[in-house]
This record gives structure tokens, sequence and C-alpha cells, in this order.
């Protein structure tokens, strides 16, 4: 496979492969900044993958106080999904069972556009006929009654179709502490990209898969290609001297958040240099054929 | 072209109805065709000097109490009014936004004499006072009036906003059944109907209503920033509105008016 190189760091003539996926955003604040992460830290629990948990989701930015609509710390949420039913049926659990249940939260509309999906507009009937509908400034909140006073709810946000999901960048290091060294840069980086989210534990996946199983249950199984202790007895993608191999799985709200996020993680990889962090980097993909969205290393490098 | 303009030429000698007298519908129009229009049994331009204008904002310049339901039914545009207006302003107004530099006389925002229910969205504010029943059966919507307000202020109120920042007559929320009726007044006791309720803790709300009444009326913010009390009420009705109060003494939680 053909090849270049920056600051002594491999880097893999490929491209990651990255599908089309329906996203929203919400802005969830509380009093102060602990508590409007932790409120978001447990709405985006188990929202990894959408193979097991529905939807895709993470925190995008913290946010200060002047940056809400109720002037209180916040933090941004992206949640991803391959349907609108799914993105719809996961939010309203999500936030009923772990925004509405946090204390002093409230929660907003993260993005503006024409299609909605309802948010308290679906979770006002907890209040039991004693909710409060306000219409401010054009936008519907809800005021529900809880034991600390109230949950304010905005009544609905919007939904994009143009976000794009799976986004990656595989690091191989040639030691563990490396490789782990080198995905956290890249996490870092993704983090500091707007519009744009690392899902896995930490921003990191270090159970990268392929498409397909010898088992005909499973339509994922583990990328065998990448996997150390199978180099020699599998087609391996991997060096002699290839000692682990994390995946950063990146998700934006559009294709340019995707491809800047994977920019930004890169150029952070490769400022690590090969010693410190991966002496190699590479991108995970179906042959093309899967998704519409492919961002080749070499085009962001 | 901007804005059309009606100068009112004198005060008028007895009342003129000028729900006639859209933003939208005025838009474009010249300004010969605008002083053919009638107000009853006037003319426009018997009435106003006319400037045409191609934007849906009015200016009527010169104010008269006897100048009623300016901007009744109103849907989309502005009107401002430079001066006073008289009863019915904003009666029944569904969208865009009326401001008066100022007194409004009864039924500010109130319903129309044909209708069941008063403002059903838009703002209006009024820099002055107003007169009986403000917001009158409102529905939806905010009305702001930074000076005083007459007795039954939010009478009947349906939902909506109202925030007087002055002072209020008699009565003030009487049959409101949901809706919010802000007073900038401190005042001690919720009248008959209403129970002292309380704030929520975190004052979310409060905030997000700051924020909103700020835009439009910086004094209005400043006396959410101010509210100290929340009755519930009117008792009478559903029982679901409230009644939000700035300063004023404290009293025991829970304790029933009479």
């Amino acid at each position: 496979m053909p090849e270049l190189t920056r600051n002594g760091v491999r880097i893999d003539d490929t491209f990651a492969e990255a599908f089309d996926m329906r996203a929203t955003a919400l802005v969830i604040t509380a009093h102060d900044a602990r508590w409007a992460r932790q409120a978001a830290l447990t709405m985006t629990g188990f929202a990894t993958s959408v193979i097991g948990c529905g939807v895709e989701a993470a925190i995008d930015a913290e946010l200060d106080p002047d940056a809400t609509p109720d002037g209180r710390p916040g933090a941004r949420v992206l949640i991803f999904a391959a349907s609108t039913s799914e993105l719809q049926r996961q939010l309203q659990a999500r936030v009923g069972q772990c925004v509405l249940t946090s204390p002093g939260s409230a929660c907003y509309a993260g993005l503006d556009g024409a299609e909605r999906l309802r948010l308290g507009d679906a979770l006002r009937y907890f209040g039991d006929g004693w909710q409060i509908s306000k219409r401010l400034d054009g936008r519907r909140y809800w005021r529900v009654p809880v034991l600390d006073g109230e949950f304010v709810c905005e009544g609905t946000t919007a939904l994009t179709k143009l976000a794009v999901g799976g986004g990656n960048l595989l690091l191989l290091g040639r030691s563990s502490a490396a490789t782990l060294r080198a995905a956290e840069a890249v996490v870092a980086a993704v983090a500091a990209t707007p519009g744009a989210i690392a899902p896995f534990p930490g921003g990191i996946a270090r159970s990268g898969s392929k498409v397909g199983s010898k088992y005909p249950a499973a339509i994922a199984s583990t990328n065998d290609a990448f996997c150390p202790t199978l180099l020699g007895l599998v087609r391996s993608s991997l060096d002699a001297d290839t000692a682990a191999v994390l995946e950063v799985v990146i998700d934006g709200l559009t294709p340019q958040a995707v491809g800047e996020a994977m920019r930004a993680g890169l150029a952070a990889a490769v400022a690590l240099g090969p010693e410190v962090g991966a002496y190699r980097v590479s991108a995970g993909n179906y042959g093309g054929k899967l998704g519409r969205h492919h961002f080749h290393l070499k085009d962001i490098v | 072209m901007g804005a059309v303009v009606l100068r009112l030429k004198a005060p008028p000698p007895w009342p003129l109805d000028l729900a006639a007298l859209q933003p939208a519908a005025l838009a474009g129009k010249s300004a010969d065709e605008i002083a053919r229009m009638t107000l009853g049994r006037v003319a426009v331009g018997d009435v106003f000097a006319v400037s045409a204008g191609d934007a849906a904002e009015l200016v009527l310049q010169g104010g008269s109490p006897l100048l009623d339901c300016v901007g009744a039914g109103m849907q989309s545009g502005t009107l401002l009014v430079e001066g006073a207006v008289g009863a019915l302003a904003a009666a029944g107004l569904r969208g865009g936004r009326l401001e008066v530099r100022g007194d409004a006389g009864d039924h500010l925002g109130g319903a129309a004499p044909d209708s069941r229910m008063g403002m059903s969205g838009g703002v209006v504010l009024v820099r002055g006072n107003a007169g009986a029943r403000a917001g009158d059966r409102m529905r939806r919507g905010l009305l702001i009036v930074e000076g005083d307000a007459g007795p039954e202020a939010a009478g009947g109120m349906i939902a909506g906003t109202v925030a007087v920042c002055g002072a209020v007559g008699a009565a003030p929320g009487v049959l409101m059944r949901r809706g919010t009726l802000l007073l900038g007044t401190p005042a001690v006791a919720p009248p008959p109907g209403f129970i002292v309720g309380r704030l929520a803790g975190d004052g979310t709300f409060l905030r997000l209503l700051a924020r909103a009444l700020h835009a439009v009326s910086p004094r209005a913010g400043e006396c959410v920033a101010a509210v100290q009390h929340r009755w519930l009420g009117d008792l009478a009705a559903l029982g679901k509105g409230e009644i939000l109060v700035t300063g004023g003494q404290a009293i025991p939680q829970h304790q029933r008016s009479g």
C-alpha cells in the first residue's frame, strides 16, 4: 500500500468510509457546570454505537453561562441515529430518564431547523396536568413541576439529515501506552472541533469491527486484520512490530465537521511523533460500497 | 420607502375605530388610496396626513384617547403609536407588534366585542399607563404595560404573559385560568381567589422570562429579576394561573387569602 510520512508517522493511503445519519443536538443546563455535565454524561451513556445502543451520542462542548438560553452553565450534546423514528424514541427515553431526573436540570434545542423532534412536547405529561406551557420569542417551553422546583424543557428540537457517522482514524503503536497516548491526542482534537463527537468510551474504541462474521447471527465482528494477536494467522494489515491498535470513531452534524475533526485528529497524532504516539495511522472502510462519504487520509493530512 | 406614516391632523372630536389601519394592509398602497379608506363616517385623509410606504410598518404620529381599536385584530407587521390610544387597542391581536408611546384605554389586548378571546399572539408594549382589564381573556402572546394598569388586569386570562411594571388596580388576575401576570410594584397580599405559592427554587423559568421581556422592554426585564413572590389562582376559575410579584413583605407560605 503506498503511503506517506509526516513527522516520522506513516499515513496509509486509505480512507474512512462514513454514512448518512440523522442527528439532533440539545443544550442541557444546571446550577453549575458539574451538574450540567452529569446530566449530559448520563443521557449519552450507553450510546457508543447504533448497532447495540440505538444512538451514538456524546458531549460536543461545555457551554459558558452566556452561551445558554437560561444563562446557566451547560453542555451541548449531539445524538446520532440511523432513522428519524429511532432518534425520536431514544431522545424521549434518554431525556426523560436522564435529564428530567437530574437535579436542577433544564433542556433546550441545540439545533435550529424546520424539521422538528418532540422534546418537552413529549415529556410534559410527566406533569400530570400541572405542566405549564409558555411561548417566549417564538419558542415553546414546558415547565413541569418536580421535587426540586420546575423542569424547564423546550417543546421541540431540530433534526438534521445532513449528519455523517463513521468517520474514523486507526492509531497503530509500537507499545500499548504509545497507542493510547496517540488515541487520547486524537480525541482531544476531535473534542475541540464543533459539531463532531467521538462516541466510544473516552472517545476511543479498542474493538474496531468489520462487517459480517462467520456466525450468521452477528452483523459485525472483530476487525481481525488489525488484531495484533492474529498476526500471521489472518490476512493482516499490521506490521511485524505493531503492538496495539486503537480506533477513534467520529460522528458529525455535517460531512465538513467530520472532515475537520479527522484533520485535527490526524494532525494531533502526527504531532506526537512515532516514538511517543502512533508510528502509523490508518482508517477503516468497507471497500467504499457501503457509505457514500469517503475521507481519504492523504487529502486531510 | 419604509414605513407608512399617518400624522394626526387634529384631535378627533368623537371616537374613531382604527381597526382598519393594519400595517400589512397599508404597505404598498399609495397615499391617495390610504387617504380614501374610511373609518366609519370619515375618511383616513380627513383625520390623518398620509405618507405612503412599502414596509409592513405603520407609524401613527400623534395620539388621542378617542382612537379606539388601534392594532385590533393585527396579524403581522409593526404598529408604532407616538401618542395615546383609546379602548380596545390590540384587541384580538394575533401577531406582529404594537408599541404605544403613551397611555392606552380599557381592554388593551382584550377581546373584541364580538369575540370570547383576547389577543392570541404577538407583542404589545405600552410605554404609559393602561385602563381597566388589560389583557382581558388573553390567550397567548406578550403584553407589557410599563406604567400602571387599571382594575382587573389579566382578568379572565386564558394563557399568555401580561407584565405591568407599575401599579395595578383592584382584582388583578380575576378569573384567570392560566397564564402569567407580572407585577412590578411590591404588593403585600394576593388578591381574592389567589393563594401564596412558591417560586421554583432554581429560577430557571424566570431567567428565560427575564431574557424574553428584556428584549422588548428592559424595564419589564428588570421587574422579572426582582420577582420574589408567586401567587396561584384564580381558584374561582381553573386556578392554573400565576401572579409574579416583585418585592413586598414576606407572607407565610401556603397561607390562604380570603
